[in-house]
């Protein structure tokens, strides 16, 4: 069944390009700077929008820094920041989401509850209360992006359980005396996993996005650090006359957004429970 | 239903309290707060002794019920930096992002709907298509890439709009469309999917075969049972909406209230964080109470189910 | 008279929804001796399945008593939906083992039901419905059981495939000495396997007795309103029209469309009484009407 899904997505072409490309961009994040292109911070006043070499693939910044070195190194912020954001978003969505629709009653309603109040407040909001609170800069604004995103893994995953609860082999289950727990980690989740790993993705392509926000508002990430969102915002100022120092980082935000997009949507139709059935 | 709007008011109004109470236990709290000022120098004990042989230290609640008695009563909020009353600034501010918001609404509403019709109605043409790649590929950019990319074409390239400023109706065109962006894929596509199944409906081919003109069949009675639905995701991206309108207001540097918050949380005036916090969140709250009276007013299918549960047992 | 299996005494279940409330079970009492298939027959939404689930400890009844003797050991389930029953990601040897937990016994259990072994491996979306049946019954097997619930055993699987389930679980009822509660909304197929007949409506009694008794000489409207709905043999049919309006709290459920009420039918509700030995009927036309 797994290796039916695999092959399905491997013939998907669009998703597979954006697969290829996107592995590539996370691997050149942590090749190049073991290449020599590690240094972003410090100022070469005289090579100011060097001409493009290999050296400086895509030329230099106003204060002569190495544009491609700080793609890459932005690279890890971004595209770190926001996969942790996203595995506590998963981990604990998919744990309070399961709770709460395999028990019910009034665990199940209190969570709907807050998951619906904390969708009302925005993200950025959150991210400025925990930054302010915590302490700034240390990276606190990724849980205000794990916690944006809880509530739709929690609906997402909140809804596939209710649909596995009642189907029969879930009571067959417990007449043959199993467990809650044999019963929630051998069916339920088993059940569930496409949902889980569909949504990893789409939360993921949200949180790249909140984190390039986050960035660029310079909530949490303050200017040396090359966040994608922040070097935007930083180069803003030379839009009409160095264009390409705010085109390229918001061509990767882009670029890396629409790529998890396109895996999260190939990974759906390949995984979709319905297929299944009509096979 | 005068009832209910009381009640909700009053709910929102107890959220707004604890909320900004929270808001105000933590700029108390944290290391640059007004009194960790002193504690810089050493002074902190002092500061205590100070207070404490005096017996003036008034506590962290009754601080916080003075100042909301101060806002409440005399409209007043306190400025850290600028010791002036914001209150004048709040409201000026408060009506940039109203305007912003609220034209972001009407664009999602009017295009979102009409173009996911369009869709449906034309299920598989190239318009089809085009709307959804079109509507995916803007709902993954974050809005500012968006407004960047617009700001290249429509400012840099074509000399068409203005990118800053805020005094032409010309210059909250791409404002608009940068915070609609997020939220109207998911309108597009909830509004097809609507209309879809609605058309697929038998009354839907009892009505052809009666002779109706399609434009009726597609505006009076397919699309009417279709906005609904639309409007409640609508509803949901309500938080969505509000964080593009900050994005927005930051870019084209348009001094709206969320605007004011990022200065005011970098230049650390807690002042400006309360009160433009306090303005965002009645907004939010305002906004979730008119939005529910209205779903309940306009909603038939909310009493047909509760009569329909009715005769179920 | 026979060992008595399974004791049930005054058995309620309320659901509470939005909806409002739902009787599910009202004070149901009956027993069922060793060996035998008590066949509960009614329409969807009398209470069949809640009873069938209260008695294998799915659902926690709010009132009454259910009471195996002693000498029971276990008791197990097969559900009405085949697809529904099995988890689509396990395979067919996996499923039986959730009961019995040893692989040899499964596969001999798979044979037992009418299954090859190549079929032990394969997932659920490679077998037909009625061959998902057959894991079902071996998963139910797999357990011990000397008592099982069919809860709509057939009523998902096409006609042709029906017969053989039935007689699939006649023999293997012969051959393990089980005893069956078997629930259907379809008089025909009950009345081919069960010894004795009870009729549920709208979670009451209406009527209960030995199959024969009960199919020759109904005693109870309702029963006669089902037995009309059965083909009948002798083409002998008799329509009754339906009221559905009056909503009856303390009566009989039955009145509003009962073509026999009388005004005491409205108000008081007629607990079980004996017509025969053994074959019992709730209604206050007996005496007059009923019985023949």
């Amino acid at each position: 069944m797994f290796k039916r899904a695999v092959r399905r997505f491997v013939r998907n072409r669009t998703a597979m390009i954006a697969l290829i490309i996107f592995v590539m961009m996370v691997l050149s994040c942590f090749i190049f700077p073991l290449l020599g292109y590690n240094d972003f911070e410090s100022l070469h006043l005289e090579s100011q929008y060097a001409p493009v070499s290999l050296r400086h693939p895509f030329s230099t910044d106003n204060l002569g820094r190495d544009l491609f070195t700080r793609i890459v190194i932005g690279g890890r912020y971004t595209l770190g920041l926001s996969f942790i954001a996203t595995i506590i978003a998963v981990v604990f969505g998919v744990a309070i989401g399961t709770l709460a629709a395999y028990k019910g009653g009034w665990l199940d309603n209190f969570t709907s509850g807050l998951t619906q109040a904390v969708s009302a407040i925005p993200y950025v909001l959150t991210a400025i209360i925990l930054e302010v609170s915590l302490g700034w800069g240390q990276g606190w604004f990724s849980l205000a992006i794990a916690l944006a995103n809880m509530p739709a893994v929690i609906q997402s995953v909140r809804a596939a359980v209710l649909k596995v609860r009642q189907q029969e082999f879930i009571s067959a289950a417990r007449v043959a005396g199993k467990s809650d727990l044999f019963i929630i980690t051998k069916h339920v989740l088993r059940n569930i996993y496409s949902t889980v790993i569909v949504r990893f993705c789409s939360t993921y392509a949200a949180s790249i996005v909140a984190c390039s926000v986050l960035g660029y508002l310079e909530v949490g990430i303050s200017s040396p650090a090359p966040e994608w969102g922040r070097m935007v915002a930083d180069y803003f100022h030379l839009i009409q006359t160095r264009g390409f120092l705010v085109f390229i980082p918001c061509l990767f935000i882009s670029r890396s957004v629409l790529c998890v997009t396109m895996i999260s949507h190939g990974l759906r139709d390949a995984l979709d429970p319905k297929e299944y059935q009509h096979e | 239903m005068f009832k209910f709007i009381v009640k909700r008011i009053l709910t929102a109004f107890v959220v707004l309290l604890v909320a900004m109470f929270a808001v105000f236990a933590i700029l108390t709290y944290i290391p640059g707060s007004r009194l960790g000022y002193l504690n810089i120098w050493g002074q902190g004990d002092l500061l205590d002794h100070l207070f404490t042989a005096l017996s003036v230290k008034p506590s962290l609640f009754t601080r916080y019920l003075r100042y909301i008695y101060n806002v409440f009563t005399t409209f007043h909020f306190a400025s850290m930096a600028r010791h002036h009353d914001l209150s004048a600034t709040v409201l000026q501010r408060t009506r940039f992002t109203l305007l912003l918001t609220f034209s972001g609404f009407i664009f999602i509403v009017i295009f979102g709907i009409s173009a996911g019709a369009y869709a449906a109605y034309k299920k598989g043409s190239l318009f089809d298509k085009a709307v959804s790649l079109l509507s995916m590929f803007v709902a993954s950019l974050p809005p500012f890439c968006l407004a960047i990319y617009l700001a290249m074409i429509f400012c840099l390239g074509l000399h068409l709009l203005p990118v800053f400023g805020y005094d032409s109706i010309k210059n909250f065109i791409l404002p608009t469309i940068t915070i609609a962006s997020a939220s109207l894929a998911t309108t597009i596509q909830t509004c097809r999917f609507a209309v879809i199944e609605e058309l697929n409906k038998p009354y839907i081919k009892n009505l052809r075969s009666r002779g109706q003109k399609e434009g009726v069949i597609l505006f009076r009675h397919a699309l009417r049972n279709a906005v609904l639905p639309t409007i409640s995701v609508i509803r949901e991206k309500t938080a969505s909406i509000f964080v593009s309108t900050f994005i927005a207001e930051w870019f084209y540097a348009i001094p709206g209230i969320g605007y004011y918050l990022i200065q005011g949380i970098n230049s650390r005036d807690y002042g400006v964080i309360m009160a433009s916090t306090m303005v965002i969140a009645i907004i939010l709250l305002l906004f979730n109470i008119i939005s529910e009276v209205l779903y309940c007013v306009f909603d038939p299918q909310l009493r047909s189910t509760q009569l329909r549960g009715e005769t179920d047992v | 008279m026979k060992e008595v299996l399974l004791k049930v005494r005054n058995l309620s279940k309320t659901f509470r929804s939005d909806k409002g409330i739902l009787k599910a079970l009202d004070d149901v009492s009956f027993d069922v001796c060793k060996g035998e298939t008590l066949g509960v027959v009614g329409e969807s939404g009398c209470g069949k399945t809640t009873l069938g689930r209260c008695v294998v400890g799915l659902l926690k009844p709010d009132h009454g008593t259910i009471v195996f003797s002693d000498a029971s050991k276990h008791k197990q389930i097969i559900f009405q939906d085949p697809y529904n029953s099995v988890d689509p990601y396990w395979t067919v040897e996996k499923i039986v083992c959730e009961t019995c937990n040893d692989r040899k016994k499964a596969v001999k259990l798979l044979k037992e039901v009418g299954l090859t072994e190549d079929e032990k491996d394969s997932f659920p979306h490679e077998l037909s419905g009625g061959q998902l049946q057959r894991v079902g019954i071996a998963r139910a097997l797999g357990g011990d059981p000397d008592f099982i619930v069919c809860d709509e055993p057939v009523s998902a699987l096409d006609v042709s495939y029906q017969s053989k389930i039935i007689s699939l679980l006649e023999d293997l009822q012969q051959e393990n000495d089980l005893t069956y509660l078997f629930i259907s909304h379809d008089l025909a197929v009950v009345r081919h396997i069960a010894d004795r007949i009870m009729i549920m409506y709208k979670g009451q009694i209406m009527e209960i007795g030995e199959t024969s008794q009960v199919v020759n000489k109904p005693a109870h409207p309702y029963t006669r309103f089902l037995l009309s709905a059965v083909p009948a043999p002798f083409g002998e049919k008799k329509q009754f029209d339906i009221r559905d309006d009056e909503v009856v709290s303390e009566g009989c459920p039955f009145a509003p469309r009962c073509p026999y009420r009388k005004d005491v039918c409205l108000k008081n509700r007629r607990m079980l009484k004996e017509i025969y030995e053994g074959h019992m009927a709730a209604c206050y036309n007996i005496n007059t009407d009923g019985g023949q």
